[in-house]
């Protein structure tokens, strides 16, 4: 009896210490478990246009489903809000979606196009923007694996990425880490959405509230003058100049791109490519050689996958740019409407045609060894 | 290696694990003494050879002291312990700042030479153990305490990691027993154990560095801030310092209470004391009772004449601003607590001579406009310790007491009244008693999981930087 009471407490501090473990395993294991479900906590940006996008799709019928996979430069830059293309005749008008996203180049790209594969999401066609200067991916700050926040990322994006990642362990493991503690590592997505004012970070999430129903994030700048514009420019060159130096097309986006390529060939995607317009003091950073190296490597492609290619590099003045490249949000709607006439309409948007017209569509990408 | 980081985690676990796993007990003191140079290490090694050689160095002159019978002969040895102590804090800590200050005075007086400035770093915890030598050293000297004769023993006495570089100050008489005692493991001891240590990481990560966030900008330009917004600064520095200092206490206590040690408590809600000298005995608890142990009673203490206590007051609580860091601030800082206290002295004897008065300022209302008078008193004397000039400080005093436009507050003020209001809260439920009789209370699972959700809440809270704990400096 005395032993008993004496143990008592004993098997109190036991119980607690046990319900403390096992309530906190599961809370983690909860939470993970439901932002699989919420992807607006995860990765706000992603989130907030798969949210879009599905409210897009709902109820669209058998629209087919166009997506634009690019940067920030295509982010900002392509509202298909105000597209100005001519229906084709006799086939569904097409929904266009603007899923590009921050500092996406190939990589990311084909990480998207797999994620939203996989939940069930099949477009008919993407378009692809080529960031010239994303394809020279050399060590350090320009590998876009070091500009992806693996917190963000779901497993499939996952998986994709370290198919490209110089040390994949190193990846996995701090995305485990990022997925056993959630409360942590989504608290400031988490105190944003429910409770604003003890959000540290708040610009960070609320940012991307402001897309558009079709994905286009206007780009807009508090000071316009030519002081500040000088400053975001310069800000620009330094974000590249490693980028500029020593340029090479690089095998890792390479290989995204080609995967890419080969996964909507598929899936009987059609696959369009596109370059954003620059600023005349962006393209002048060029070095010599750049872009003829550009040129050629689309070009290689181009003869072996058979798609189309639109340059835009050329096409918009000087001052239309915030800093060089990215569009500001009255240049994007002018942009937007010349986009949606030359490459939306250009393009054969009947996603439910028979497979031998779509293999003569030009858009299809197609091995040219099997053309 | 911070308590409240992945790394400090990861090294707990697995001197946790080691430690318990080890069946023989002398191989658990060597792996705490191991585990504590390295994780002193972990800031410099460098410095952990100096702890190294001071702790050898005091062993042995607190075993010729015990040894000696020659009284001239233990009083060289003590003075050597204090001198060689107190040499090493002032080399590494107050040397850039006499030299600073002479060079100073010479510049008033028109010189126009400059002195050196020593490039040394900062030990960290430096005041802490060093204070922890010197009461070592005297209570072997006054014969309280015997000296250790296992190094070991007494390097783990200064070095153990749980309070090494911020205390609190540990006494001999009640560490060293402890490291011979064998330990056993006790479930008991593991829930209290994780209970202070939650409690220290909330105060730490959900308030201390939120609380920063709104003192840190208003401290840096207080100028700029309109009045409101210094006031709220200022009461966010309160809660900080209190929040980040006692979360690192309880953190303390808490690991050392998994490893089967007991540390002496450092606070006890002080911002519930009635007078500044209540406070006093609230809060840094083994610091003001290191003061006045031995610098305030062996100056006279309260013996003396009025005025000779006054002083006695004034010069403890001086060095006891100076203790915290190298700058005037401190010192001013220090002599204001010490004004305050002799003030605090005559109006007691005031009171004790209108019944009437003492008998309302006793009712509860009474009490809470002592504890609200004290409290102000206290977070006003902290902007002297939390500037970095006198000039900053001063620019805040004035911008709080005359009506100045500016810049609110830079952050929502949501959380600041939230989290005021909880601390308030969490004061009023342990003073009552009430924690102590609930968590005894409570069923197991509602206990467990009340630990949970304050660990989970503590994640959530966390600032995106954490900060180091502010007496790290000291």
């Amino acid at each position: 009896m005395t032993h008993d009471r004496r143990k008592r407490p004993e098997r109190r501090a036991r119980a607690a210490l046990g319900w403390c473990l096992l309530m906190f395993i599961t809370s983690q294991a909860a939470l993970d478990a439901a932002l699989d479900g919420w992807p607006e906590i995860r990765d706000p940006e992603f989130g907030s246009k798969l949210a879009r996008l599905r409210s897009q799709l709902d109820g669209a019928g058998e629209r087919p489903l166009i997506l634009i996979l690019g940067s920030s430069r295509s982010e900002v830059g392509i509202d298909p809000q105000v597209f100005d293309a001519p229906p084709n005749e006799g086939s569904p008008e097409p929904i266009v979606f603007n899923f590009a996203m921050t500092g996406a180049g190939p990589i990311q790209q084909s990480m998207l196009l797999t994620e939203l594969l996989a939940r069930r999401i099949v477009p008919a066609k993407v378009l692809v923007e080529l960031h010239p200067l994303f394809l020279n991916q050399r060590a350090g700050a320009l590998r876009e694996e070091t500009r992806i926040d693996v917190r963000r990322l779901g497993w499939s994006r996952m998986t994709v990425l370290c198919g490209y990642s110089q040390n994949p362990g190193f990846l996995r493991r701090n995305w485990w880490r990022c997925r056993m503690t959630p409360w942590y590592v989504y608290r400031q997505q988490l105190l944003d959405m429910c409770w604003p004012g003890w959000c540290t970070q708040p610009g960070q999430y609320r940012l991307y509230r402001h897309v558009g129903p079709s994905g286009w994030l206007p780009f807009t700048v508090s000071d316009r003058g030519e002081e500040a514009r000088r400053e975001r420019l310069e800000k620009a060159r330094l974000e590249y100049q490693q980028a500029l130096s020593d340029f090479r097309v690089t095998s890792e986006p390479d290989r995204a791109l080609r995967e890419l390529f080969d996964l909507c060939g598929e899936r009987q995607i059609a696959v369009g490519v596109y370059l954003m317009p620059e600023a005349s003091q962006f393209r002048d950073w060029y070095p010599p050689g750049l872009r003829s190296m550009v040129d050629d490597y689309l070009h290689r492609l181009q003869e072996e996958y058979a798609f189309d290619v639109f340059d835009f590099s050329t096409s918009v003045d000087d001052e239309s740019f915030a800093d060089g490249h990215h569009l500001l949000s009255e240049a994007a709607a002018a942009f937007s409407a010349r986009f949606g006439r030359e490459v939306i309409a250009a393009t054969p948007a009947d996603r439910t045609s028979q497979p031998s017209q779509r293999t003569a569509n030009r858009w299809l990408p197609t091995k040219a060894a099997t053309k | 290696m911070l308590f409240c980081s992945e790394r400090f985690l990861v090294f707990f676990t697995l001197i946790f694990t080691l430690y318990w796993v080890f069946p023989w007990h002398r191989w658990r003191t060597y792996l705490l003494l191991v585990a504590s140079f390295y994780f002193y290490a972990s800031w410099n090694q460098w410095l952990a050879l100096i702890i190294g050689v001071s702790t050898t160095v005091d062993y042995f002159v607190a075993r010729g002291i015990a040894a000696s019978e020659s009284q001239w002969r233990r009083k060289l040895l003590l003075s050597i312990t204090i001198i060689g102590n107190l040499s090493l804090l002032c080399y590494f800590k107050y040397a850039n700042f006499f030299l600073h200050s002479v060079e100073e005075a010479l510049h008033a007086l028109g010189h126009t030479s400059s002195l050196p400035v020593l490039q040394v770093i900062l030990p960290i915890g430096i005041s802490f153990y060093t204070f922890e030598a010197i009461n070592y050293g005297v209570d072997v000297y006054r014969r309280h305490v015997p000296a250790e004769r296992n190094l070991a023993h007494f390097m783990l006495f200064i070095t153990f990691f749980p309070h090494l570089v911020a205390g609190p100050i540990v006494r001999a008489r009640d560490f060293l027993p402890q490291i011979n005692r064998r330990k056993h493991w006790d479930w008991a001891r593991m829930q209290l154990g994780a209970q202070f240590f939650l409690m220290g990481l909330f105060k730490k990560m959900a308030v201390a560095d939120r609380m920063a966030m709104f003192a840190d900008p208003v401290f840096a330009n207080p100028e700029q801030y309109r009045t409101t917004a210094v006031w709220l600064a200022v009461l966010a520095y309160a809660l900080q310092i209190y929040c980040d200092f006692s979360g690192y206490t309880d953190m303390a206590l808490g690991t050392a209470h998994m490893l089967g040690f007991k540390l002496a408590q450092n606070f006890n809600m002080p911002y519930a004391s009635a007078n500044i000298s209540e406070f006093w005995r609230r809060w840094h608890i083994s610091l003001s009772s290191w003061l006045r142990d031995y610098l305030f009673i062996p100056l006279g203490g309260s013996r003396g004449t009025s005025w000779q206590t006054n002083r006695n007051l004034l010069i403890t609580m001086t060095l006891g601003g100076l203790w915290h860091g190298a700058s005037w601030t401190f010192v001013i800082w220090g002599v204001i607590h010490g004004v305050v206290l002799i003030v605090h002295r005559y109006f007691r004897a005031f009171c004790q001579s209108r019944p009437k008065l003492d008998e309302a300022l006793r009712t509860p209302p009474g009490t809470a406009l002592r504890i609200a008078a004290t409290f102000l008193t206290v977070s006003l004397a902290w902007i002297f310790f939390r500037a970095t000039t006198f000039t900053t400080a001063t620019v805040m005093l004035g911008r709080m007491f005359a009506a100045r436009h500016g810049m609110g507050p830079p952050m929502s003020k949501e959380s600041l009244w939230v989290l005021t209001a909880v601390i308030v809260a969490a004061h009023v439920f342990a003073l009552n008693g009430l924690w102590k009789k609930w968590s005894l209370r409570m069923p197991a699972p509602i206990l467990g999981m009340s630990y949970a959700v304050l660990l989970t809440i503590t994640l959530v809270l966390a600032p995106d930087a954490g900060k180091a704990f502010i007496y790290f400096q000291f």
